[in-house]
């Protein structure tokens, strides 16, 4: 009798689990198709729509969820966190810098691109920087797996023959790999920054991938599937408005929002084309951290600082943490209100400043890889 | 981007490599696996040859007026920065002094053999 109640409970609960899956795939797949259809039709005023809703509570929420993946002890990834803050915090710093000099210097186009290359640059050696440390990390615990086995063992000749390898590993290939990007960030100064803006929505994805893997894994193949939708959206959008005319608008505002786009950069194509790509990328970004993630993780409320383990570390954490919630939300709101006064000026502003969460997105995908 | 620029950044990244990999090959010290040998010779390069070929000709305002300027600090920069990479990755606190040496000086050799290959093309046959 107790089997035939335990077999229905377990059927109910996966019937339950397949139902959400299947919810999730409609609402992800609706959502997109939502997205790319307002992106081409309308995608001057769906940018200033989704960018004056959305930009600030999706940073809002960002922050606060790499918070709360933040160990409460960094132990032996007290280095890692040190470079990832200040490379945080510096990188758009000197974007900023960068932004302003070149607003207020007039910089000549090689001048613009000589700091963009530098930007890049830093920006590349610090995520290589990362990538060691992280390399570092688990060739530590591996060695000191084989430590342990070789002490079980106790052989004499295993200890010699350790100590005469190279510290060589296959991470070392991080080091090529970024300087070769250096080399490019230099040979094409500005193709990194308008990488950046196209493919950091996507990385929301890697996010909501581990989410998956961790609460849901049953919905992963589901997932993958959902994801397909991107890449055909993306066809659809590209072969509709491969021919069409650039955008209309003349004034400060539409013009902003096609250089954001790369309009400048990306010389031949079609303004409305890359506008209307980063607009529908830009809502998949906002989709998963304001709706998918969220959906996730139901139940943990964002703003209570004790559910946060990097509070635990010490009061003064507490307050830190305390001031990036509620300090957050007031910025949230703050963003609200100059969207409202002068819009054009605070996109600006915002999208200067907003690197800092691209970079914080960087940190956390090679810290939990 | 300029198209000649490729034509000269990719063959020379290979022939380069080809060259550093052959010298190193034959004299680093007795203490390097072959494969050791093998992964220096196209990593040290890898590293450097970017940096060297693509990065450093912005730093000289002429070019062409500043060639020679820029091959001194390549020059430099090149063996020096690979010396530093190659004790960092195949070096450990057992590699003896001698063997450091003979490491080093083969580091040194390779690059001026790239470099001299290098220019005897570009004068005599480019």
């Amino acid at each position: 009798m107790s089997d035939v109640v335990l077999t229905s409970v377990a059927d109910h609960s996966d019937s339950k689990d397949q139902l959400g899956c299947r919810l999730f795939a409609v609402s992800a797949i609706g959502i997109a198709c939502a997205a790319a259809l307002l992106a081409g039709w309308a995608p001057l005023g769906f940018s200033i729509a989704t960018v004056f809703l959305f930009a600030g509570p999706h940073n809002w929420y960002e922050i606060r969820y790499f918070l709360s993946r933040m160990p409460s002890r960094w132990g032996r990834r007290r280095a890692f966190y040190s470079i990832a803050i200040a490379g945080c915090v510096g990188l758009t710093a000197m974007f900023a810098l960068n932004s302003w000099l070149g607003q207020t210097m007039h910089l000549t186009s090689e001048g613009w691109e000589s700091l963009s290359s530098l930007w890049s640059s830093s920006l590349i050696l610090w995520l290589a920087v990362l990538c060691q440390l992280r390399v570092g990390e688990s060739s530590k615990q591996s060695s000191n797996q084989n430590t342990k086995q070789s002490t079980k063992q106790s052989t004499k000749q295993s200890t010699k023959q350790s100590t005469k390898q190279s510290t060589y590993q296959w991470g070392d290939w991080v080091w090529p790999v970024a300087l070769l990007g250096v080399g490019v960030a230099w040979l094409l100064p500005m193709t990194l920054g308008f990488g950046l803006v196209y493919l950091h929505p996507l990385i929301a994805l890697l996010f909501l991938q581990r989410e998956l893997r961790r609460r849901r894994p049953s919905w992963l193949p589901t997932y993958y599937c959902v994801l397909c939708t991107i890449p055909i959206l993306l066809a659809v959008l590209w072969m509709r408005l491969a021919s069409a005319p650039d955008l209309p608008g003349e004034d400060n505002l539409s013009l902003t929002i096609a250089r954001h786009a790369g309009s400048n950069f990306f010389s031949g194509i079609s303004s409305h084309l890359l506008v209307a790509t980063h607009v529908f990328l830009e809502n998949i970004h906002y989709g998963v951290w304001l709706i998918a993630i969220p959906l996730l993780t139901f139940g943990r409320v964002p703003w209570r600082v004790a559910a946060t383990p990097v509070a635990k570390k010490s009061a003064v954490w507490r307050w830190v943490v305390r001031g990036v919630i509620f300090g957050g939300g007031a910025v949230v709101l703050l963003l609200w209100v100059g969207f409202a006064a002068n819009y054009p000026m605070t996109r600006d502003i915002y999208f200067t400043v907003a690197i800092f969460h691209v970079l914080a997105e960087f940190t956390f995908l090679i810290g939990t890889v | 981007m300029d198209g000649d620029l490729w034509l000269f950044v990719l063959p020379g990244y290979l022939v380069t490599i080809a060259i550093e990999t052959s010298v190193l090959l034959v004299a680093l010290s007795a203490s390097h696996k072959i494969k050791d040998r093998l992964i220096a010779g196209v990593w040290l390069t890898a590293c450097t040859y970017p940096i060297v070929v693509l990065v450093m000709p912005n730093f000289f305002a002429d070019f062409n007026e500043s060639y020679w300027l820029y091959l001194l600090v390549a020059e430099v920069f090149a063996p020096l920065a690979e010396c530093l990479l190659f004790t960092a990755v195949f070096h450990t606190a057992d590699t003896n002094r001698g063997d450091r040496v003979r490491d080093f000086a083969a580091i040194v050799g390779a690059n001026l053999a790239s470099f001299l290959i290098g220019h005897a093309y570009h004068v005599w046959i480019a």
